[in-house]
């Protein structure tokens, strides 16, 4: 609705003098919830079809992260029908042109697509060979797969141009007929998939045409931003609007109270940010936080104190005695930081006198967003269309409804297109970050050497078990019975103990949180493999030899991968001077992504500053279907892994998280680089795991228990600061255990 | 009215536009969206062009500052032709990009590297990005696409 430009509109509650509700708010009678839902195994049909060129189009059911996993799909389907990979068009999804797909999250890209993409491109293929056959009136089995097409015994050929006649070529949905598919073919020697295959993109980035949502412009746009509320819930107070409204080039301050929507639209960026500037919002935010509160409330031994946790995933009850190491882990917050702010443009047309709007955005959840703006529109969903753009980076914090509802509903105040960027201190205000975790880690052997008794306590913000999930009440009630799903990935260790048990009690916090790359597998395995080289250096035993003797044959994968990580740094000694440090680690991502690192470190005696020198790591994923997409996830993995040993910290002062521009957060740059060695153990018949995440659990570890080699230094928390490093770093043979 | 000239090509800029920053008028007005705004802070260097051969960070000069000068965009860097510039077919032969939306700011802060010092040991390198942000961690891959590119360019490849 558009206000008049009053000085200061006062909302007591959800309404005010002169203001009117102007409608009701849609409620949905059932909360929305995200898609998870897996693709059926003849799922594919709907993905592809082969242009009248003989071209493929794929509109790949993902998000184009930056993670590669729609370019693997290109190579399966290219391997199935012969194709250069430059001969298929890859597309972005769109809700009008795709039935509802998965969301883009915990590296299942090309796990969960992989099958499918290749039944449905070899149905495709065997239905080209059929017309084929019947062309040149021989039986299919005479007809030999030539690059494009088929050949005939007599050497005449058809390629699929030919064949498809002009005329798009598409599957009928439904069953699949059986096709023998190249992809997973170990006697196939394969063109595309385990070949190292640029991105389709390449060019198009590098050339500056690569176009992510802000770069689109529509005729007639404006540009709009919203105040973010402090939290989900807070209510809308108070709003001075003259200042804003009153500046050259303001189209419109947008106050809509029920939603607790204020917005501005303007004629450029540069008025539009002076708008936000002077608008003045008050919301009925609880008090200033408390930091000495919320440290007591993340604290795990404190949480002990009060008796059990919240949630026993796991008792086996360890025996009772004193214990071989006990320690603390305390980990920060952390930012997403994506580099692309979220953005989103939005259009409101007509359609047979109908309303209908169109929305361009980079999500990883595009069909969540499409229902719940069809929902908060009250327009039904055929009349929404939503276009999926490449996103600038996500790492588990762009699956929300948030920038979409912003475009849309300040389009429809605004009478026109509306684009909406997130400044980015918004972006870090607003950012569901990883929450922090408390980790207490107890362990015992017993009179053989042998792990006998795990117990593993922790205190955890949300996951999973957020807004996103439903409205406050179901989130309750969800909380209430299940320990977050999110916070306990990767809580099992998977070394064999007999008695464990494992605790966690989830809290709520001021800020909010949410999914980051790995979720709990990354604070969980690390406060596994700190508390496993701990145990090791205490009972006098070589950490990885103590690992292996722990991993069991149905950790076989896993235990290939240490031992290779651990060859490949071999493979260099380590200088026997002071400050230079080796760790390793290793863990198993979502039960089928296997990986281990070890790390090389030098800190400085005089300054204790940290430096990682070197990075083995070697990992299975079963079949990598381009192997340098794995090893370009491997390596962002390590970068972000130095960041979190060294610097990664979301700060929470008084107004919550305390970080307004990047160099308030500071991560790991151009000067950290290490050498990075990287081994690939898949082998090709394995179905492809995912490979976004899971290199992330075990470079964290590998670069704490280096530290700890360096300096003898038992992290308690992260970042490691120089500061926390004993004034004398040790000699190497002066390091005990 | 401001007059700017990039790629060549001198272009009018109209009131309200030509009060905007240099990146804003670029893409907004210009259409030319290579560089890309990730802070509007100069932390991230994802806005990265040439004034005057130099790196600049567009998000941080107003437009009408730069009326005049010699502006390089990621749409100009490669040869009239089409011929990439060798960081270009570096970033490409190495894999570089991940999510890509950095990498234009990345390539034009290598190419004025390059401009200045054609055989950039890792510290150079180094501190030539050291104040960019590649949130993808592709730093180990620039780093080796830049060397590459230098080794090109040495060869005698035109730029």
């Amino acid at each position: 609705m558009r206000l008049p430009r009053r000085r200061l509109l006062r909302l007591a509650g959800w309404a005010a003098a002169g203001l009117t509700v102007a409608w009701a708010l849609p409620r949905p009678a059932l909360p929305i919830l995200p898609s998870t839902a897996a693709p059926g195994a003849d799922e594919g049909v709907a993905w592809l079809q082969l242009l009248p060129d003989g071209r493929l189009s794929l509109m790949a059911p993902l998000h184009e992260l930056g993670q590669g996993s729609a370019a693997g799909l290109a190579q399966i389907a290219a391997e199935e029908l012969n194709l250069a990979l430059e001969a298929v068009d890859l597309r972005s999804p769109a809700t009008a042109a795709l039935p509802r797909m998965r969301f883009t999250t915990g590296s299942q890209g090309i796990a969960l697509h992989a099958a499918p993409v290749a039944r449905a491109a070899a149905a495709l293929r065997e239905a080209l060979r059929a017309r084929a056959a019947q062309r040149l009136g021989l039986p299919e089995a005479a007809l030999a797969e030539v690059a494009g097409g088929f050949a005939a015994p007599d050497g005449r050929r058809l390629t699929y141009a030919a064949l498809a006649a002009g005329v798009p070529v598409l599957l009928a949905p439904g069953r699949l007929a059986e096709a023998r598919l190249h992809s997973f073919d170990p006697r196939r020697v394969k063109r595309q998939v385990g070949q190292p295959a640029p991105l389709p993109e390449a060019r198009a980035i590098v050339t500056g045409m690569a176009l992510f949502t802000a770069d689109l412009r529509l005729p007639g746009m404006a540009y709009g931003r919203c105040v973010p509320p402090p939290l989900a819930q807070a209510r809308l107070m108070a709003v001075e609007t003259g200042p804003a409204a009153r500046l050259p080039g303001v189209l419109q301050v947008v106050v809509d109270a029920p939603r607790g929507l204020v917005g501005v639209v303007a004629e450029t960026p540069g008025t539009l940010d002076r708008a936000m500037a002077a608008l003045r919002v008050t919301w009925d935010r609880p008090a200033p936080i408390d930091a000495a509160a919320l440290a007591r409330r993340l604290d795990v031994d404190h949480a002990l104190g009060q008796g059990r946790l919240a949630h026993r995933i796991l008792d086996e009850q360890p025996a009772p005695g004193a214990w071989d190491i006990d320690l603390r882990l305390d980990l920060p917050a952390l930012h997403h930081a994506a580099q692309e702010p979220r953005a989103a443009l939005a259009r409101f047309g007509t359609q047979d006198g109908a309303e209908t709007v169109e929305v361009w955005t980079g999500t990883q959840d595009l069909f969540v967003n499409h229902r719940k703006l069809a929902a908060e529109l009250g327009l039904p969903e055929a009349r929404v269309m939503l276009h999926g753009r490449r996103v600038g980076g996500a790492f588990g914090g762009r699956a929300q409804y948030d920038v979409v509802r912003e475009a849309a509903l300040l389009a429809r105040a605004a009478g026109r297109p509306v684009k909406v960027v997130w400044s980015r201190a918004d972006e870090f205000r607003a950012d569901r970050a990883r929450p922090p975790s408390s980790h207490r880690i107890r362990a015992r052997a017993d009179a053989t050497g042998r792990l006998s008794d795990w117990w593993h306590a922790w205190v955890t913000g949300p996951v999973l078990l957020t807004e996103m999930l439903g409205p406050p009440w179901l989130v309750g009630a969800a909380r209430l019975a299940l320990a977050d799903f999110g916070a306990t990935r990767g809580i099992l260790p998977p070394y064999a103990a007999p008695r464990r048990r494992i605790e966690m009690t989830d809290v709520d916090l001021p800020v909010p949180t949410g999914p980051w790359r790995g979720l709990g597998a990354g604070p969980n395995t690390l406060a596994i493999e700190v508390a496993m080289e701990a145990l090791a250096l205490r009972l006098g035993r070589d950490p990885v030899a103590f690992r292996l003797a722990h991993l069991g044959p149905g950790a076989a994968r896993l235990a290939a991968c240490l031992a290779r990580a651990r060859d490949l740094a071999a493979a260099v000694t380590l200088p026997p001077v002071p400050g230079f440090g080796r760790g390793h680690a290793c863990g198993t991502y979502h039960e089928t992504s296997h990986v281990a690192c070890a790390a090389d470190v030098a800190v400085d005696p005089a300054t204790r500053a940290i430096r990682v020198l070197r990075f083995c790591c070697a990992l299975d994923i079963g079949l990598a279907v381009n192997p340098d997409r794995v090893r370009a996830q491997i390596e962002g993995c390590v970068m972000m892994a130095i960041g979190q040993l060294l610097r990664e910290e979301a700060r929470i002062d008084a107004g919550g998280y305390a970080a307004r521009r990047f160099a308030d957060y500071p991560m790991a740059g151009p000067s950290d680089v290490p050498a990075i060695e990287i081994a690939l153990l898949g082998d090709a018949v394995t179905p492809p795991a995912g490979a976004g995440e899971v290199a992330l659990i075990a470079a964290v570890p590998a670069l704490v228990n280096a530290v700890r080699d360096a300096t003898g230094h038992a992290a308690t928390r992260l970042p490691i600061r120089p500061a926390d490093l004993p004034d004398a770093i040790p000699s190497p043979a002066a390091r005990t255990p | 009215m401001i007059r700017l000239l990039v790629n060549g090509v001198m272009r009018e800029v109209p009131e309200p536009w030509a009060g905007e920053s240099l990146l804003t008028v670029l893409r907004e007005w210009l259409g030319l969206v290579g560089a890309k705004e990730g802070c509007g802070a100069g932390d991230c260097g994802a806005c990265v062009v040439h004034v005057a051969g130099r790196p600049r960070r567009a998000c941080l000069v107003p437009a009408r500052a730069v009326a005049g000068e010699a502006i390089l965009t990621i749409e100009g860097l490669a040869g009239p032709d089409g011929a990439l510039h060798p960081l270009q077919a570096a970033w490409i032969a190495e894999g570089v990009a991940q999510c890509g939306f950095c990498q234009a700011g990345h390539v034009m802060q290598a190419a004025a590297l390059l401009a200045a010092n054609p055989d950039p040991d890792p510290s150079a390198i180094t501190a030539a990005l050291g104040r960019m942000l590649c949130r993808c961690g592709t730093q180990p891959r620039m780093h080796r696409a830049i060397r590459r590119a230098a080794t090109a360019l040495r060869a005698g490849e035109v730029p």
